[in-house]
This record gives structure tokens, C-alpha cells and sequence, in this order.
């Protein structure tokens, strides 16, 4: 609904096949399913410059001019 | 004998065509057009006492006094069943004859069926309030949705109940019915992983919502270094204590906490999603709603702000109508606090 109204949303998930089927435009690939932007695996200096680069990656597809909805992949 | 009302529009009616579609609403004692094939049909177990008939334009001129009115005429006829079409794929017949038959179910008690084909504008609409029998999509297909119709329709007028949506020849209202299956969850996953790796076929028994109508991708920012960015999340983190009371699951309600809130973790947030284990992001908010990152962004200026709010619902469980309700009153304060970008996290 926000796309709708104009304004690009990339959805941050982890659940891509999902966020695609609900009808999100702009899909952003990310974590896993309980934390899309977190990586508790990681030591939390290297969690936070994981989530920074996932957040810029995001922010691009923002940027992104998309004809269709797009999965835009986090690798 | 069950006594059996039937609604129907001009065309089916015998009234005449689309410029007879500003007809008003009348009333006859006995079966009408389309109406005869269907007191065929009940021979000897129900009689169509009455008919309604009433012009497309006419019932959407005013529909809500027109549905008054066809409820009275209903009512009058002390009816044991109300049948409503079949509407094919029309849209404006469909929604009368759904809106008459939610109309019969629910106040007056009488139990009512209409036929549609699947993809009908009323459908989405009416789906869970009036029992639905799929149609084809245009009048060829008049005999098997009336037979449909009275098959489902009896049934539930002698007080049976509804069989599963596709044994019923029913386009799915939305609710589950639990039965007993005498082989468990972990044997049907397994074979149905079988069937998936060798190729068989095999049926999900939780299938994926038909894709919804797309929306236009909104056009793309032109300019991130100057844009104001906000964060939506559907996770569910709310401040200690859920003030706004969002549902756990099935959300209706959705709210807007002050970022700067989350960084200071005062109150602290917590997920109240049931879909979810929230450990993670219980520990550490950012994992949900990423904070941290963007407020670097600004300061690298990369973006140009952050929006002063993170907005906050429940996915899980949601309806559709709920979920887009809430998105078009997210997206109307986004747009007023003139927001260029959003973030939004799902789980």
C-alpha cells in the first residue's frame, strides 16, 4: 500500500517467495526468517557492519528504478 | 417442502437486457426466467414460493435501501432457504446477489447460496459471509451452477452443515474445519517430499495464496543523500507493557513508536509477534528494525534523515483487508510527515 501511494518500500525478509506472492515490489533478501536484520552469529561490531551493508544494499533498490516486482538478491 | 426464495437480476428475471437495468425491485409469487429451470430442479423437495427481481443499475442506485427492501420481501415469504442467481461473472449482479444473500444469513437467519465464478469482484467482498458455489463464467454453465446451488442448498436448509470448499463444488470462504486424518503430519510431510523429489504429483496442504494484483512499483528516489527514511516493520516490537495493545496475532491495530525510544532502550521493546521466536531481536531491536545502520547512513550522508518514527504491526495471522487498511493509513502519515523511502522488515 505504500508503494501505491508512491513511496518505494523495499521489504527486508528473509522469506522472498513469500514477500513476492503478498505482492511486495521491491524485495531486499536478508538474515533469516526471526531476524532480517540481524546476524547473531556474527561478533556484534561485525553484526552491526553486516546490517549497515544490508541496509545500503536496501536503501539502493530504493534508488532503483524496477519495471515489475524484483528480488534483489543479498549476494 | 422447503419454501425457497429466489433473487435474481432483469436479465435472468425476464425483464429485458441492459436497458432494462434501471428496473426497480418487484416481487412475484412463484418461479420467474431462470427461476423455472430451478423449480424444475427442486421438484417434489422445495417450492419457490417467491421471486425477486431487480434491475443492475437499479439495486447499486441504493443498495443499502435496496437490500432493505429485498430482506423485507424475503422476510414476508417466511423462507426456509434463499437462493441468489447464479451471477456468473457479472459484477454488479454478483455483488446484489451476494450482498442479498450475506443479507439473508445474517439477520434474518435464513440460510442462503449464491453461485459465482471464482474470479467475480464479489467474491473478494462477500467470500466469507455468503456460502459461494463455483460457477463458469458466463451463462453456458447456467445448469451445473443452479444444480450446485441446490445441492449445497437443501442441505443446509434441512439443517446439514458444509462440506470442505472443494468437495462442495464452493469457492473457499476462509475458515478451517479440523477433522481427524489417520495419517499424521510427519508421514504426509514425508510423502509429499517423496512425490516433490520424484517428480509425482502431490498437493500442499497449506497452499500459498494466489498472487494478489500487482501494484505499480512506486518510482525510484531520486536522490537518497537528500531523502528522509523511515523504518515499518510488521515484527511486532513494542515498548514494555504493548500501551497500543497490538494483537498478537491477526493484527488490527498498528502503531508509530519515536525511534529515538528504541535507542535509548527506555522502555525497553520487545516482540509480541506469534509468529515468530523473538529472542534475537528481543536481545537486540536493530535485528528488526535497523536503527543502528541507518542512523550511520545519516551521518555518513548517505541518506539525508531519519524518519523521528519506526511504525509498527503484527503480519501474522492478518487479514488482507486488515493488512491494506493499515498499509493505506501507514502510507497517508508517511506521506504527511513527507517521507521519500521506507524500510519495511518482515519475519
Amino acid at each position: 500500500m505504500i508503494e501505491k501511494r508512491g513511496i518505494p518500500a523495499v521489504l527486508l525478509t528473509a522469506m522472498t517467495s513469500m514477500a513476492l506472492a503478498a505482492g511486495a515490489n521491491r524485495i531486499r533478501a536478508s538474515g533469516l526468517i526471526p531476524h532480517p536484520a540481524g546476524d547473531p552469529s556474527r561478533a556484534p561490531a561485525e553484526e552491526a557492519a553486516w546490517r549497515l551493508g544490508q541496509v545500503r544494499g536496501a536503501l539502493s533498490a530504493a534508488a532503483a528504478t524496477i519495471e515489475e516486482a524484483h528480488i534483489f538478491a543479498d549476494w | 417442502m422447503i419454501r425457497l426464495v429466489h433473487y435474481l437480476n432483469q436479465f435472468f428475471g425476464g425483464v429485458g437486457g441492459e436497458d432494462k437495468a434501471g428496473a426497480p425491485l418487484q416481487t412475484h409469487d412463484g418461479p420467474v426466467g431462470s427461476g423455472r429451470a430451478l423449480a424444475a430442479l427442486v421438484e417434489g423437495e422445495a417450492e419457490i414460493v417467491r421471486t425477486l427481481v431487480c434491475g443492475d443499475n437499479a439495486f447499486h442506485a441504493d443498495p443499502a435501501e435496496n437490500l432493505e427492501a429485498a430482506l423485507s420481501a424475503i422476510a414476508e415469504a417466511r423462507p426456509g432457504l434463499l437462493l441468489a442467481g447464479p451471477a456468473f461473472n457479472a459484477g454488479r449482479y454478483g455483488l446484489a446477489c451476494a450482498a442479498v444473500g450475506a443479507g439473508a444469513q445474517e439477520r434474518l437467519g435464513v440460510p442462503a447460496v449464491t453461485a459465482l465464478h471464482p474470479g467475480a469482484p464479489a467474491v473478494d467482498v462477500y467470500r466469507s459471509r455468503v456460502v459461494m458455489v463455483a460457477a463458469s463464467g458466463s451463462a453456458a454453465g447456467m445448469r451445473p451452477a443452479l444444480e450446485g446451488m441446490v445441492r449445497v442448498g437443501l442441505r443446509l436448509a434441512r439443517g446439514g452443515g458444509l462440506l470442505p470448499a472443494e468437495e462442495d463444488g464452493r469457492i473457499p470462504m476462509g475458515y478451517r474445519a479440523a477433522r481427524v486424518d489417520p495419517v499424521p503430519a510427519a508421514a504426509r510431510a514425508l510423502d509429499m517430499l517423496a512425490a516433490k523429489l520424484s517428480g509425482a504429483p502431490y498437493a500442499s496442504e497449506i497452499p500459498l495464496p494466489p498472487r494478489v494484483e500487482p501494484v505499480p512499483p512506486a518510482p525510484a528516489v531520486p536522490d537518497l543523500s537528500a531523502a528522509e527514511v523511515a523504518i515499518v516493520t510488521e515484527g511486532g516490537l513494542v515498548p514494555e507493557g504493548n500501551p497500543d495493545r497490538i494483537e498478537s496475532s491477526g493484527a488490527t491495530r498498528w502503531a508509530r513508536y519515536p525511534v529515538s525510544m528504541i535507542e535509548a532502550g527506555r522502555p525497553r521493546f520487545r516482540s509480541i509477534h506469534a509468529g515468530y521466536d523473538s529472542r534475537w531481536v528481543d536481545a537486540d531491536p536493530n535485528r528488526l528494525v535497523p536503527v543502528d545502520a541507518l542512523r550511520s547512513l545519516e551521518a555518513e550522508g548517505f541518506i539525508g534523515r531519519l524518519h523521528e518514527y519506526v511504525y509498527v504491526t503484527t503480519g501474522t495471522g492478518a487479514a488482507v483487508s486488515d493488512a491494506e487498511r493499515m498499509g493505506a493509513e501507514m502510507a497517508e502519515a508517511l506521506l504527511a510527515d513527507g517521507v521519500q523511502a521506507v524500510i519495511a522488515t518482515s519475519t
